[in-house]
């Protein structure tokens, strides 16, 4: 499996706050691959880091093996879509595809006008007078017409109501189903049910650390909420690693990470849901959560 | 890269060329007038020095200072309006995070705007001083002041070094502040105190002024400036006088008067006291064989300082887009 | 032609879904020997779900002999579930209820008897496999 993004030890620090700490990661190619955290663990920052806005302020990332966003043909290899979608408010629908035809040499003309077209867009159309839905469609339009083998994108649906978000979560898996060889994506949010449709690894980050990492099938196969009269952590069965612990007086409840499900008359051990299985790894960690960083 | 810069500046230029399209036609129109009238004017005494001669003056005073004004403040406005916004609002809308990640770095991009814009500013600044130059030039050759800080910032190439600088100026402070409104503010304030600051402390400098005793013979007391003295009238006031010289500029707005022991005279010592007069008389005076020392930039000076002047604020500009360059990196980063 | 659906809160692996909804449909009469199903990236791009997943469900369809995919034309339904016919149910019932009958008559509330027939019916369908 090949590493399109790898980092190690990557941090930022923004004067004494540090945004993203000693983070060591690998995205595989060909993956669609959720970034899910709580805001401010530094999932934006890797992101930025990853295309080349950021500079590190210690370790290393590479994409596709080299520093990000090294020259114009690196560039033209990512895509990124950042968080809001920001576009030229001045500046019409037909101006934004020009743009983007004239900045990237790999530009694929005949698909932008394609995907405005099937979007219902009014080429003439300012940005800043399109709905946040579209403005992200637009975004979106811009990163994968120019054929990119990475596409990163920041949180793109947080901001979109539920109607938007399907038609950009759409859009964006035609584009993954179309690429030649296929594009690996890297979407970050904070919503798990979107990125259980949409993506087949998942990353989650917590306290700036990588908390799991894996194929979302795997990692769902592998989960169990297991529930028994109150018992201590240590007496559970070897091979069934606790990763979050609930005790009342008479009951504990587990989330464990197992091979199988393993039946006891005991116990009740069912399958978890993404979501639950998320919150789990993402309450492990008791570390305070930084601010969210803009 | 360049199309996308127009297509973003193109309103603003669009402005800026109707502004100069409204002062060229203005000026253009009082600029006829005013050659006519010169021509009159110069039939009547054709040896010059006429007494008319500030009348003129007088009646283009209107085109003349509204000429002056808008070289001078041409500068300030496109630095203010096209540099700063230049990097500030890409940075404010979070544009930026669009347009860097297309197929070209971000040194090509502010590369190229920097030039263009840089370039469109010079283009209008320059339009617009070679427009004054040429509607006031009868009235510089009557007036014999280009040389003073105010036309010479006003006239010939140095308005053109001062919007090349104001662009990288505003574009500079935009970077660092990341916000238009305060961006334009701090550019407009930067650019005035240079503007202040280098005729008072750079430019006398340039060139080693040239040192001159002067004789208060009857002709150079006539056209003095001032003659006079300093402070209340007491053994302390110092009796002064200034001159004029054409088209030189005078670094010394008084000197104090000497005799020919090179005694510097004050209230109660200078000659042809008059009980009922304060100011001795200018026939008296001349033949009391005064003289004064003065410090000035010669006028055959004026185009050497204007090309050192444009030289010097080009050199800023390039320093300044360099460091723009470098804090699109390192602080961006 | 089929549609599919994905839930998300239900914990079950999305290509597990897309799976269990083509042998639904076998099940309903809905599909046919010879049926194409839809091509991964309109289902990809219809129910906004990641092509991968797609693939994945397919290519589990085609490990149990019910698809088998025509390079460059699409994937195409070629078995049944070859379960037993209807009728064939009667007899299992009955059996189930006497069973059904002997757990009450040991003492086992409805719900012991739920839990106990799924721990069984799991662990049995894990050995076999």
């Amino acid at each position: 499996m090949t590493a399109i993004v790898e980092t190690r030890a990557l941090t930022k620090r923004y004067g004494r706050r540090t945004a993203l700490a000693d983070c060591t990661l690998t995205v595989p190619a060909g993956r669609v691959v959720g970034l899910v955290g709580p805001n401010g663990a530094g999932k934006s920052t890797l992101l930025q880091l990853a295309c080349g806005l950021l500079t590190p302020t210690s370790g290393t990332v590479e994409v596709f093996g080299r520093p990000p966003a090294a020259d114009g043909a690196q560039l033209g290899r990512v895509g990124f879509v950042a968080q809001d979608t920001p576009t030229y408010a001045a500046l019409t629908v037909a101006d934004h595809l020009r743009l983007g035809a004239k900045l990237n040499p790999r530009w694929d003309a005949a698909l932008a006008e394609r995907r405005v077209r099937q979007l219902g867009l009014d080429p003439t159309q300012r940005s800043g007078r399109l709905s946040g839905g579209q403005r992200a469609q637009l975004a979106l339009t811009l990163a994968v017409a120019k054929r990119p083998e990475l596409l990163l994108l920041d949180e793109p649906v947080a901001a979109l109501d539920p109607l938007a978000r399907r038609a950009f979560l759409q859009s964006l898996m035609e584009f993954v189903a179309e690429s030649e060889s296929q594009a690996t994506v890297v979407l970050s949010s904070h919503l798990v049910s979107d990125l259980e449709r949409v993506c087949d690894h998942l990353i989650v980050l917590a306290g700036s650390r990588v908390q799991a990492d894996g194929e979302i099938d795997d990692l769902l196969a592998t989960h169990f909420r297991l529930t028994t009269a109150r018992r201590d952590t240590d007496t559970l069965p070897a091979g069934m690693r606790v990763v979050n612990a609930e005790h009342t007086e008479r009951q504990s409840t587990f989330v464990v990470r197992a091979e199988r499900a393993v039946d006891d008359p005991s116990w009740v051990m069912e399958p978890l849901g993404l979501e639950d299985l998320v919150l789990a790894h993402l309450t492990a960690d008791p570390r305070p959560v930084l601010e969210p960083q803009r | 890269m360049i199309w996308l810069t127009w297509r973003q500046f193109r309103a603003q230029f669009l402005v800026a060329a109707a502004a100069l399209a409204a002062a060229t036609a203005y000026l253009l129109y009082s600029g006829l007038a005013l050659r006519d009238d010169y021509r009159e004017l110069t039939a009547g005494c054709p040896t010059g020095g006429c007494s008319d001669a500030n009348q003129l003056i007088d009646t283009y005073s209107l085109p003349y200072w509204t000429g002056c004004v808008l070289v001078l403040l041409a500068p300030a406005l496109i630095g203010a309006f096209w540099g700063a916004s230049l990097v500030a609002r890409e940075l404010e809308t979070g544009t930026h995070r669009l347009v860097w990640n297309q197929g070209i770095g971000r040194g090509r991009w502010l590369t190229v705007k920097l030039l263009l814009v840089g370039a469109a500013a010079v283009a209008v600044t320059g339009l617009l001083s070679l427009l004054v130059s040429w509607f006031a030039s009868p009235l510089d050759r009557i007036g014999h002041d280009r040389f003073t800080p105010l036309l010479f910032a006003a006239r010939g190439v140095v308005p053109l070094g001062y919007a090349a600088f104001a662009v990288a100026l505003g574009a500079c402070v935009g970077l660092f502040l990341r916000r238009t409104v305060a961006a334009m503010a701090v550019t407009l304030a930067a650019f005035a105190a240079v503007q202040i600051l280098v005729p008072l402390a750079v430019r006398p400098h340039l060139e080693q002024p040239v040192h001159r005793v002067v004789a208060l013979d009857a002709d150079t007391l006539h056209s003095a400036r001032t003659l006079g003295f300093t402070g209340t009238h007491g053994p302390s006031a110092t009796f002064v006088a200034g001159i004029d010289m054409p088209d030189a500029w005078m670094l010394s707005d008084s000197s104090p008067v000497q005799d020919s022991d090179n005694r510097t005279l004050t209230f109660g010592t200078q000659p042809c006291r008059d009980s009922s007069h304060d100011l001795p008389s200018e026939d008296c005076l001349a033949r009391a064989n005064l003289h004064i020392a003065v410090d000035y930039q010669p006028a055959d000076r004026y185009w050497p300082f204007q090309w050192i002047e444009t030289a010097i604020f080009l050199a800023l500009t390039v320093a300044l887009a360099a460091l723009t360059t470098w804090g699109l990196h390192r602080r961006l980063g | 032609m089929i549609e599919f659906h994905i839930e998300p809160r239900s914990g079950v692996a999305p290509y597990l879904q897309l799976v269990h909804q083509v042998r639904q449909a076998l099940r309903l009469g809905l599909l046919h020997e010879g049926d194409r199903l839809p091509k991964v990236k309109d289902v990809a791009a219809k129910v906004a779900i990641n092509p991968n997943t797609v693939l994945k469900a397919y290519r589990q369809l085609e490990n149990e002999g019910l698809v088998s995919p025509k390079p460059g034309v699409g994937t195409f339904v070629t078995g049944t579930l070859g379960e037993p016919a209807t009728s064939e149910h009667e007899p299992l019932r009955q059996e189930l209820r006497r069973w059904l009958a002997s757990a009450r008559a040991a003492g086992l509330d409805p719900e012991s008897i739920e839990a106990l027939f799924r721990q069984t019916f799991r662990s049995t369908v894990e050995e076999e496999r």
